[in-house]
């Protein structure tokens, strides 16, 4: 289990419940968390556990030389396709009409995703653009295949696991959380500004 | 039990029974209408106690202590705020201590009894009702909170539960356990003074667990806020990245000073490994694996094969036999070699009557043509080619090409 969790861990897998449960557990054993921490702290490495994700991965010690190039091609990837996921996200949330969003371990089942995209012409709009982004691109038209198109992209992606190839039901890893996190950092570092939600809802009430 | 008879409980069980659609429905749909049919059954189990007029003219709910009933038995969430009010409990304990002992030092034996099982019944419902109440705040933080489907909801009942908690927690801290044991600071019988110490014990072993269950409390209120607003940064995020279509994330984000460490995520490490060709230990496997690519990318099927016994005669020796015509044929292509001229087969059986006659071989002439034809026939092509074969015959009446011999004559070219 050892060098299955590090040969994970190295490749850039998030070990979360959901996608890795038996290096989850492997890793929640303190001892062997100090194993596997030794280990990668020889290879430049740190192993994180994200509180708000319930997940392990592995984290850079420093920026030099040796790495910056790959961790400049890391973050490109992650700038590419940090807003189609945001967008996505809030999509679902408005589809779902739910107050809690996406994350590791929520399960979503995509026949049900169906008939509110069917009755709702604004939804149906912004799956389109969205699937007319990368890495969401498709040709196709019915809102049906877009939607699976998304999800099986998500799956490609690491977001979403299933527990078989034909199943409808999308378990969500905890690579959801990590961009919660950044959209908290961005909001914390003043990268942005984003309005306080509970403000507006106070403002729209006044009206 | 002092004050009924057996009867009169099973005649509220019966009535209950009877009407048991009635109740049920009261019960799950919160109140019933009474039409002119069931006026009557209606107002029967008002006055058992089991149905109650609702503020709407004409509807009637459940009475509470029949609800409460109800809900304990199909353990449904029920409400937390149930029996807190510890000091009145204690004032009720004190009081009915008071009078047992009173009892039990005149003598009135059979009072002592219906006091005791006051005592009892009041101690049961005091731990029964509270460790149900913990039961329902601990199932309330477990299912986290389950019974409401949204997150605004959820945080609302978290934050409902955990006050009551804290103030549960207050209340209980104020009465001294130790104090009960006063109850029993007299010549009481041992049943008196186990009940007492077991509800002293009992008590102590709440407060902990009461302590236990607001600190889950907290930090799942904690959690869900934590929800709540990464919702709203979602929101707010999706709605800013619309507004601002050229926003990008920054191009040395990783080398941001305040990046937490969460997002410090490492590059992914090309896992390759090399053989060492000098390790002698490798050499087979590695082997094996070079056989293997060496191999056509689709492997075939080894057939099964079947297996059958094989006999191995031992190998006869033959006396080389020599055919008596054979070496006439021969002798007849001898000749036609050493005397240069053409020979006619049917000419050469003639001559040779006396001589095979003599060593009494005979042989047909049609057969012997025959076998001199097909010698020239197993002869090489060059052999063919220097003897000259004429073949005497004629053509078969109505055909082309077939001919019936009656000599062939063998010459050299």
């Amino acid at each position: 289990m050892f060098k299955q969790t590090i040969q994970k861990l190295l490749t850039g897998a998030v070990i979360c419940e959901t996608a890795f449960a038996e290096e989850f557990t492997y890793l929640k054993v303190d001892s062997e968390f100090e194993r596997v921490s030794d280990f990668l702290s020889n290879l430049d490495r740190n192993i994180t556990y994200l509180d708000n994700a319930d997940a392990f991965f592995c984290t850079y010690k420093q920026v030099d030389q040796s790495n910056s190039a790959e961790l400049s091609a890391l973050f490109n990837e992650m700038r590419s396709v940090f807003r189609p996921l945001v967008e996505f996200l809030d999509l679902l949330l408005t589809a779902t009409q739910a107050d809690l969003p996406l994350h590791g371990k929520s399960v979503v089942n995509i026949n049900s995703l169906f008939e509110p995209f069917e009755q709702d012409q604004t939804l149906r709009d912004q799956l389109r653009r969205l699937t007319s982004i990368k890495p969401f691109k498709t040709n196709k038209e019915e809102t049906r295949e877009q939607l699976a198109t998304l999800f099986n992209k998500l799956e490609e992606m690491q977001y979403f696991v299933r527990k078989n190839p034909g199943s409808s039901r999308y378990f969500a890893t905890a690579r959801f959380d990590l961009i919660y996190s950044l959209i908290e950092f961005l909001n914390d570092s003043e990268q942005v500004d984003l309005p306080d939600e509970q403000a507006e809802k106070q403002d729209e009430l006044l009206f | 039990m002092a004050g009924f008879d057996a009867g009169q409980v099973s005649a509220l069980l019966r009535k209950i029974g009877a009407n048991d659609d009635l109740l049920a429905n009261a019960y799950v749909y919160g109140s019933i209408a009474a039409d002119s049919q069931d006026s009557k059954t209606i107002s029967t189990l008002h006055k058992a106690g089991l149905l109650r007029p609702d503020d709407e003219a004409g509807e009637f709910r459940v009475t509470t202590d029949f609800k409460r009933m109800l809900n304990r038995l199909m353990r449904k969430q029920s409400s937390y705020r149930q029996l807190t009010d510890m000091g009145k409990v204690i004032e009720a304990l004190d009081e009915t201590v008071k009078d047992y002992q009173l009892s039990v030092q005149a003598e009135q034996s059979e009072d002592a009894d219906l006091f005791l099982e006051q005592l009892d019944d009041l101690l049961y419902e005091t731990k029964d009702g509270l460790n149900n109440n913990l039961d329902n705040m601990h199932y309330g933080i477990v299912s986290q909170f389950g019974f409401v489907s949204s997150l605004a909801n959820k945080i609302r009942q978290n934050e409902r539960y955990l006050n009551h908690a804290q103030n549960l927690l207050t209340e209980l801290q104020q009465i001294d356990p130790e104090a009960c044991y006063e109850w029993i600071n007299w010549a009481c019988p041992n049943e008196f003074a186990r009940k007492i110490t077991g509800f002293v014990y009992w008590f102590n072993q709440v407060l902990p667990r009461l302590r236990f269950i607001i600190d889950n409390m907290r930090l799942s209120l904690f959690r869900l806020r934590r929800d709540e607003k990464k919702a709203n940064q979602l929101r707010s995020m999706a709605r800013f990245l619309r507004q601002h279509p050229e926003f990008e994330l920054s191009d040395n984000l990783y080398e941001h000073p305040s990046l937490p460490e969460g997002l410090k995520l490492a590059p992914s490490m090309p896992l390759r490994s090399y053989v060492d060709t000098r390790n002698t230990e490798l050499e087979t496997p590695l082997v094996q694996l070079v056989q293997a690519l060496r191999k056509q990318s689709i492997a075939q099927d080894v057939k099964e094969r079947e297996t059958a016994e094989i006999e191995v005669n031992p190998i006869e020796r033959i006396s080389y036999q020599s055919d008596f015509f054979d070496l006439q044929t021969e002798s007849l292509f001898e000749q036609a070699i050493t005397s240069d001229s053409p020979i006619s087969a049917l000419a050469f059986w003639r001559q040779s009557q006396d001589d095979w006659l003599a060593n009494e071989h005979c042989i047909n002439p049609k057969a012997w043509i025959e076998l001199v034809f097909s010698c020239y026939c197993k002869l090489t092509n060059e052999q063919q080619a220097a003897f000259s074969i004429n073949m005497k015959g004629l053509q078969v009446q109505g055909t082309s090409d077939n001919f019936s011999y009656h000599d062939v004559v063998i010459g050299l070219h």
